[in-house]
């Protein structure tokens, strides 16, 4: 697993992350914001226990988000 | 008749997303998205979904798009025969179900030489959702199970 950005940001000076990597493909990650968004936050899961198995989720997979 | 439309994985997880009615939408639009994409071949992206697929053990029929010999390789992971920018893509396809954290910089960087930055991004997606697909199918499968055996 690297520990340094592998695809550059796709607006120049801005910092590499993830919105900024993944801006590349600028309408498909419009769409996965916008289903993200209503899978986070206009569900019918309680965000308590959402927010406990997202971070479960993340440490299960070695991911620092 | 699209690529999409003839996906087991994706039918099922539209099944499941059926009873959250604007969650379906978005996750549709999302994929369209995905598949409309022109910086990555359309048969890398399904033979990159077969052999996700073939991993969970839950690929079905092939598309038309990959042959019966092409399929066969893909399930015996042996990727020679296909270019070098196919073999740039079921490497990512490879690692992605089980493996991830072991896809490396130069896996990534033969990416954007194939494919350029965007279509980097766009096999990095479409792996990781067949992935999710197949893991939700899979969810899916053994909840109708339960149900069954009760």
């Amino acid at each position: 697993m690297s520990s340094t950005p592998r695809l550059k940001s796709s607006v120049a000076g801005e910092a590499v992350n993830f919105a900024s990597v993944t801006g590349h493909v600028a309408e498909l990650m419009a769409a996965f914001f916008d289903l993200y968004a209503q899978l986070w936050q206009r569900g019918i899961i309680a965000d308590d226990v959402r927010e406990i198995m997202r971070i479960r989720n993340a440490r299960v997979t070695d991911c620092g988000y | 008749m699209s690529a999409t439309e003839t996906k087991a994985d994706f039918q099922r997880v539209l099944q499941m997303l059926s009873t959250q009615p604007a969650l379906l939408d978005k996750y549709q639009l999302f994929v369209q998205q995905l598949n409309s994409d022109e910086s990555v071949p359309a048969k890398i992206l399904e033979m990159m979904r077969r052999r996700i697929g073939q991993i969970h053990g839950t690929a079905s029929k092939p598309l038309a798009s990959v042959s019966p010999d092409e399929d066969l390789q893909l399930s015996r992971a042996q990727f020679s025969q296909f270019s070098d920018d196919a073999k740039a893509a079921l490497t990512i396809a490879e690692l992605m179900p089980f493996g991830h954290a072991d896809i490396s910089d130069d896996d990534v960087a033969k990416l954007q030489h194939y494919f350029g930055e965007r279509g980097a991004v766009v096999v990095l997606v479409a792996a990781a959702f067949q992935d999710v697909e197949c893991r939700l199918a899979q969810s899916l499968d053994a909840r109708f199970a339960d149900v069954l055996a009760s």
